[in-house]
This record gives structure tokens, sequence and C-alpha cells, in this order.
């Protein structure tokens, strides 16, 4: 027997990003345009790379126990204050009866990576197989997930998800679909991202689609949709949204930031880091089939533009064919010029962005966008947000390497 | 530092053991360690001498004595 959907809201956001600490605070700045990323070293002084990056500039050991942060990599301590934030925001803690019954749903790329890093420079450079007998477990993608469940002791689904730059919008989605289809009452719902070592980034240097800094400098370095656009800044940080259904939320009297009304995925089934239109396309109409509503109710788009050269224009192609005659009406921006892409963390980051723009009625701009690319001739919200007092549906984007796309669609409550 | 010393500043800083609760004739379980917990730490230690200790030297061994068994695998390794 299929149960009658229920419906589906964030009730809290917990954050720890390149921006101050509150949520708020973070929306507030990314509405000015203002961004966090930054031209810096990683690695050593005589062996490194010189990058532009978004980092978590907090002293995260501080914010965590020592007993819970001992057996911790960077990725989960991030995803960890998240998850406090959020609860503690929501008036949630340990022991509360809802929270044992809950479920936990984060998206991650590659998890502990400094562990990884730490472990090959002492087996390959120290010549010692003696590596750290817990680099496993402090590795482990799902880790993140576990540590939170232990924690608040949370005895529901643990699940994690690794689909590279859309996890965190498919951790959201399947929770979403959890609560709705009735499996769950409230669920902690984000993803976190800490890949910022010197051997990742040199990995992602070679790819050839980071961002050279800019003559106006690193804050001007990342230009979605504009003509000198030269590629991505990678960021790091963790969301963790709040979601419970309408029964959860009356039961508890929270107060929603938004509803989540749809959710939609598709495969490019083409190449593993060339994205494709036809696949994103795909996912858009999927979410807005999901969702019930049709392309003219849609007046956001949080786009997943990263700032590539070859990636922009695809998704500005895929909005067209998705939105047909709306598509030039409908105001789309990149955030991630002014947060970076966070990976596995960039769909909770985006989502959490898509909300408050719901529930504030303004639309964050894509920053730097001083001289629009002919191919991304969309109305993408070039330099300054924009109050929009008649915004009621968005939606966001989350576009991955290995051609997996997936899409929410958010509901102003 | 002697060898008790920085093991006793291991568990106090990155393990949040109180310090007064840190004693010579404990072991890292009565100090409410777990198995895996218990590893990190050896492994910590092994790190911080540059030394190599085995499950069997280990054994069950309290602070003060693998201490002293730090110190002896250090002696040894300088001759």
């Amino acid at each position: 027997m299929i149960p009658q959907q229920r419906r589906v809201f964030i009730t809290a956001v917990g954050a720890v990003l390149p921006f101050g600490r509150e949520p708020e605070e973070m929306f507030d700045r990314i509405y000015q345009g203002e961004s966090a990323i930054r031209w810096g070293r990683t690695g050593t002084e005589d062996f490194g790379s010189d990058v532009l990056l978004a980092r978590v500039e907090r002293d995260v050991d501080k914010l965590i126990p020592p007993r819970q942060r001992v057996l911790m990599a960077r990725v989960s301590k991030l995803a960890m204050i998240a998850a406090q934030d959020a609860l503690q925001r929501a008036g949630l803690d340990r022991g509360d009866p809802c929270l044992r019954e809950a479920g936990v749903y984060m998206g991650c790329g590659l998890g502990g990576t400094e562990v990884i890093q730490d472990g090959f420079r002492k087996y390959y450079v120290k010549k010692s197989r003696r590596m750290r007998p817990t680099s496993v477990p402090l590795i482990m993608v799902n880790a993140p997930a576990s540590h939170i469940t232990m924690a608040f002791d949370i005895q529901g689904p643990a699940t994690s998800y690794s689909v590279a730059c859309s996890s965190s919008a498919v951790s959201i989605g399947e929770a979403f679909r959890a609560i709705r289809d009735g499996y769950l009452g409230l669920a902690l719902a984000g993803g976190t991202e800490a890949m910022l070592n010197d051997g990742v980034v040199a990995s992602w240097e070679r790819l050839g689609v980071l961002a050279t800094l800019h003559p106006d400098g690193d804050k001007a370095s990342c230009r979605p949709f504009d003509e000198a656009r030269s590629g991505m800044v990678l960021g790091e940080g963790a969301v963790v949204l709040l979601l419970e259904s309408e029964e959860s939320m009356a039961a508890r009297g929270s107060t929603p930031v938004a509803e989540i009304i749809g959710f939609g995925t598709s495969s490019d089934a083409k190449a593993l880091t060339e994205p494709n239109a036809d696949g994103q396309a795909r996912a858009i109409t999927a979410a807005l089939m999901d969702a019930d509503v049709s392309p003219d109710e849609i007046g956001y788009i949080n786009a997943h533009a990263t700032a590539t050269v070859t990636g922009d224009p695809v998704e500005i192609q895929a909005i067209k064919q998705a939105f047909g005659a709306h598509a030039s009406r409908v105001a789309i921006s990149s955030t991630k010029s002014m947060h970076g892409h966070l990976i596995g963390a960039a769909g909770a980051v985006e989502t959490a962005i898509t909300a408050l723009s719901l529930s504030r009625r303004r639309i964050p701009p894509t920053a730097n966008l001083t001289n629009p690319d002919p191919m991304c001739d969309l109305d993408c919200v070039p330099v300054r947000g924009r109050p929009a007092p008649d915004l009621d549906v968005a939606m966001s984007n989350s576009f991955a390497f290995g051609g997996s796309n997936a899409t929410l669609v958010l509901k102003r409550v | 530092m002697s060898a008790y010393e920085i093991m006793r500043d291991l568990l106090v800083e990155k393990h949040g053991i109180p310090a007064d609760a840190v004693h010579p004739d404990l072991t890292t379980s009565e100090l409410g360690l777990d198995s895996l917990t218990a590893v990190e730490f050896v492994f910590d230690v092994e790190d911080h001498f540059d030394i190599e200790i085995t499950d069997e030297e280990l054994g069950t061994k309290t602070l003060g004595e693998t201490a002293t068994l730090v110190d002896e695998l250090i002696a040894a390794d300088g001759e």
C-alpha cells in the first residue's frame, strides 16, 4: 500500500562555511555580493600550490568535545558542527524521542582526505608500513553521518551519498522522499567536504578546471556566466538541514524556513567530466513534475554554474530546454561566485541559500558578472541581488562529474 | 619531559581526560578509552618517539608500565 504523501519542511539550517557563523549572516553577505574566496597556499612554503580557495577559518577543533573529535577527520568535524548548529536552533538535543527515531542523510565527495594524504606520506616518504590504525574509519565517506548518529543517539537510517558535486542535493532529496513517503518524521540532511589539502588541490589543478587569479584580485576571480570566467574555486564546509514532516512540525511547534516540494535526478550516460544539456534538462523536468509545478511558477534558480568555460553555457542550454519560453523570465544566479564550490556540500549550501532566498524574498546575485558571455544570455542576476516580492517557488541545480544530475524544488511557506 | 609526562599530556589534550584523572597505575581502558581510541593513543606515542610497540609488548599494561617500556625501546633504539 502506498501511504498518503506527507509535506516536508526545512525547519532549521546549521552551517560551517567560509562565511560567518550564522546561516542568516551567510545569506546577507552573499546577497550583498561578498566573496569568501582568497588567494592562498596549500602544503608547505617550499612545496605547495598557490591557488584560490574558500576556506573555513574557524578553529573547528574548539567546537567539538575532545572525546568526540579524536576519531574524526576534518570532514566529520565540519559535519558535526553543522549538525550541532541545526539541532541547537531547532531546540533538539540527545535523548529527545523524535531525534532517536530520526534519520541522517549526508552527502560527501571524498571523505577524510588529509588522513589519506598523511598516511601515504608516512608510507612512501618515511618508508613506514605502520599506518595510523584508525585510518580506515577516519577516511570512510560515511563517517560524518555515523558520528552524527553517535553524538545525538539517532537510531534511524544513516545513509551517505557520494555523487561528487550532486552528493548533498541527492542526500536532501532522498531524505525528502523518506519523509514524504512516511518512513520518517524527521531527518538531518546535508553535506560536508574538506579536501583543501595540497595533494587533492594539486590533482584538481591538473584537471584544468580551477580559476586563475583575476587582475582585479582574488574576490573577482570566480566569474560564472562571464566572458572572462576561467574556472571554479574549491571551497570547504558543511551544511545540515533539519527536515520535518508537517505532523512532526505541528507536534514540536517548529517554524518552517521553506518547504521542499520536488526532487528530480538523471544521468547523462555520456562522459565522466563533460556536462550534457539533455541530461541536465531531464533532471530539471523530473523535479518540476515531482513538484507538480509548471516552469512559469519558478521565480529563481540557484544554478550549479561553477564558472568553468565548458559548464556554464551547458546549464543555460538545459534551462532553455526545460523551461521553454519562461527561460528568459526566470532569475538565475550562481552563488558559487562567492562561497566557491563545496563539491559534496555544494547542494546543501545552495539549498539553504535557496530556502533563505524564498523566506526573505530576496534573490542573491552572481558576483563578478560584469560582461556576460553571449552563450549565457538569460537573466543571471549580475553583481547585485534584488528584492523579489512575488517569489514563491525556487529551484536548486546540482550537476556532478560522472553525469549525475539532481534538482530540488522549494516553496515559500 | 619523561615518556609518562608526554603520554599524560596527550591524554589530556587530545583525548579530553581531566589531568587529575590520569595516574600511572591506570590502563587506557580504565580511563574510558574504547579499543579503537586506545590504538590511536598508542600510535601517537609511537609516532612521537619514533618507536614501534608490538601488541605482545603492550598487553594490558598500565600507563606507568607503558612509559617504562617506551623508555626501554628508546634506549634500545639508541644502542
